[in-house]
């Protein structure tokens, strides 16, 4: 517990975060050669889907980190909310435009995939639409980020939000499939097949754990992005009280891009 | 500095009159402001300071009479030869000081980057220039407010119409404003201004706009 | 020139920045899109041929988003009353803004319309005649929600209002737009001509939009 409130003093995560950051990012590269090399050269083509089955690769992968990313937000939130803690918030906040990223991606990766197998780039799919419900939760909660200005009061409208959004995800969830199958009696096409060949499952597996990695980076990245961005605001009141209090003083802020 | 000679500029209105929802705010009101000259409208709240300042900017259209602004010009109607400060703050929150004064000079009183810097150095906003509006105090807002003044030209709009200047305003920042206000009579331009606070003006003439109505409502 | 461009710049500025909603209406439109196959279901037949319906309901709607703060944000905090002593005359204010806002509402949903489309199942015509209808059709919508966004600047909740007020007035620029859509993927009438007539229901509405909206605002003291 006190390495976990540690590592919350956003200080102490900086100089953390900072050391780890090339480690990770580059143990995410070796592996995404590595998994690349086996999605794309070792493993045997599908005998059904061909080629096209190498686009599991990214597409699964992308597919799992936006529904974790969404799990982070949701565990974020209640630190947010229950604990108050600041950095709580920054993850949160770090991790919205990166679990829409992936869900964008498993969306993209979905409809190539589907184009030479149902014809058509698009088929409402239980499964891809209720990726594209989750994208339109992200990009709700990215809406009001971007719309409060003031850090707090962002992270905890946002951090409501999200658990309501966290709470109706299972809700949604069951009623696209049931949607789906009053619709849809037969399934067109299922994306995960019941086995999967042990020549398919390796690089599978070594690919999620790369983008894993690589998500954990941009992650890290983006959350010393919004605590400098944080940081750059407080000093930007501060300065405005402290011109207040000492009018012809010399300029305190530095020169911003407006100039 | 404007090397021109001041303008020989002068404010008229003849039998000025206002309704506003179905209340004569004032009616009957002629007076005459002269170059260099400072008008305080006073009176009670509700009395029609605002709507007057709104008449003088062309903003509201009186019930009766006229307003001039001379010499004319025809070039110019009565909304562009004068600035208002009305009592809120015309601040876009996500834009800085710099770039809100420098859209406002671009759209409306032209002017270059020397007039800018002067005008924030004339209120002290000089160390706030890269600050967004959104973090500033009600009474660095107010300032910002009324660097506007000094962004228009004193030839083209040589009326300053200022609604309670000195709201929010402490005790350095009012100077400042009275410097600013004295600077523009020294140079021909002529001031009105609606204000509950006492204005440590020099030669302030004082129009009461309640004594004038309580006048004219007895027989 | 200048004053205009500057206040487009500045319109701009706020929509794309913290606060700004530039990026809500295509958010907005792709909801739109979403929600309307599990209203009536995942046939794709059925979706193809109603998609231009879809799209064009789902920009019409999408156009009213911002629509409420076009005027009403200058006018609570006095910058109206600032751009009104500007030399520009008033119905090149309300062109500038307008500008801006077709900038940040409709350009972003007839660039996004044909990624739409898929979704809808539409055929490449069909995408591309959404896309091109939508490039020419937005523009009408936001002069005449001007017209709603102006007469409603100083009014509180104007925003449902201008909902009311606009949604009749758009039903022309709907029934050409979607008619355009239909007839680039076959039907008894060539393209052009309700694309045509799209064009010019865009170029009177900018005049009548343009003035109306100005002279609402003039009134609005």
């Amino acid at each position: 517990m006190t390495f976990i409130n540690q590592l919350a003093n956003p200080t102490r995560f900086m100089a953390l975060s900072g050391s780890l950051l090339p480690w990770i990012a580059g143990l995410s590269g070796i592996l995404f050669i590595v998994g690349f090399y086996g999605a794309f050269f070792s493993a045997p083509a599908d005998y059904q889907q061909g080629e096209t089955i190498r686009i599991m690769y990214i597409h699964v992968p992308a597919a799992w980190l936006a529904m974790f990313f969404y799990s982070l937000m949701t565990a974020s939130a209640i630190g947010a909310l229950v604990w108050r803690h600041p950095l709580a918030e920054v993850a949160q906040k770090a991790a919205a435009p990166i679990g829409a990223a992936f869900a964008l991606i498993c969306l993209l990766t979905g409809a190539l995939w589907g184009r030479p197998m149902w014809g058509t780039y698009w088929v409402w799919d239980a499964r891809l639409t209720s990726m594209l419900v989750l994208l339109l939760i992200y990009l709700a909660i990215m809406a009001l980020w971007r719309t409060i200005d003031e850090p707090t009061q962002a992270g905890r409208a946002v951090s409501i939000l999200t658990l309501v959004g966290f709470v109706n995800i299972p809700i949604i969830k069951f009623s696209v499939d049931w949607w789906n199958t009053l619709h849809q009696p037969a399934s067109v096409f299922r994306m995960d097949g019941p086995t999967i060949h042990p020549s398919m499952l390796w690089p599978l597996l070594v690919c999620a754990v790369a983008f894993s990695l690589f998500a954990v980076a941009l992650h890290l990245v983006a959350m010393r992005t919004e605590i400098m961005r944080r940081r750059i605001r407080t000093l930007t009141i501060l300065a405005a009280d402290r011109a207040e209090q000492q009018p012809n003083g010399g300029s305190l802020i530095a020169r911003g891009p407006a100039e | 500095m404007h090397a021109d000679p001041p303008t020989p500029c002068q404010l008229i209105t003849v039998d000025l009159s206002c309704r506003r929802n179905e209340r004569t705010l004032f009616a009957g009101l002629s007076f005459r402001v002269g170059a260099g000259e400072a008008l305080a409208l006073t009176g009670p709240n509700g009395v029609g300071k605002t709507s007057l300042l709104r008449i003088l900017a062309g903003l509201l259209r009186p019930e009766s009479g006229t307003v001039a602004i001379g010499p004319p010009d025809a070039d110019l109607d009565l909304g562009h030869r004068s600035v208002l400060v009305s009592s809120r703050d015309p601040l876009k929150g996500a834009l800085s000081v710099r770039e809100l004064l420098t859209g406002w000079q671009a759209i409306v009183f032209g002017g270059g980057e020397e007039i800018l810097d002067a005008a924030l150095q004339a209120f002290d906003l000089m160390p706030l220039a890269n600050v967004p509006c959104a973090y500033l105090s009600s009474g660095q807002r107010r300032r910002v407010s009324l660097a506007r003044l000094l962004l228009a030209s004193p030839q083209r709009c040589p009326v300053w119409l200022l609604d309670e200047p000195t709201n929010a305003l402490d005790s350095g920042a009012r100077k400042k404003l009275a410097a600013a206000v004295a600077l523009h009579r020294a140079r021909g331009g002529l001031v009105i201004a609606a204000t509950h606070d006492p204005l440590d003006w020099p030669d302030l003439a004082t129009l009461d706009l309640g004594a004038h109505n309580a006048a004219r409502a007895r027989p | 020139m200048s004053a205009f461009l500057a206040l487009v710049k500045r319109d701009l500025a706020l929509a794309l920045r913290i606060g700004g909603g530039a990026s809500f209406a295509l958010v907005f439109f792709l909801m739109i899109v979403t929600l309307t196959p599990f209203a009536i279901g995942p046939d794709l037949n059925l979706l193809a041929r109603i998609a231009p319906a879809i799209l064009w309901i789902g920009a019409v709607l999408a156009t009213l988003i911002g629509l409420d703060r076009l005027f009403q944000a200058d006018a609570e905090d006095g910058t109206l009353d600032l751009i009104k002593a500007s030399a520009l005359p008033l119905e090149a204010v309300v062109l500038a803004k307008c500008l801006a806002h077709w900038l940040t509402t409709g350009l972003p949903l007839a660039l996004a319309a044909p990624l739409f489309g898929l979704l809808l199942a539409m055929e490449p015509a069909g995408m591309a005649a959404a896309s091109a209808s939508l490039l020419v059709g937005t523009p009408a919508l936001t002069f005449i929600g001007a017209v709603g966004a102006a007469l409603t600047a100083g009014i509180r909740r104007g925003g449902v209002l201008i909902a009311i007020m606009a949604l009749p007035l758009m039903i022309p620029v709907l029934i050409f737009g979607v008619a355009a859509c239909n007839a680039a993927v076959g039907g008894t009438i060539a393209f052009a001509t309700p694309f045509a007539i799209l064009c010019a229901l865009t170029l009177i509405f900018a005049v009548v939009g343009v003035i109306g909206a100005a002279a609402g605002l003039r009134q609005s003291d």
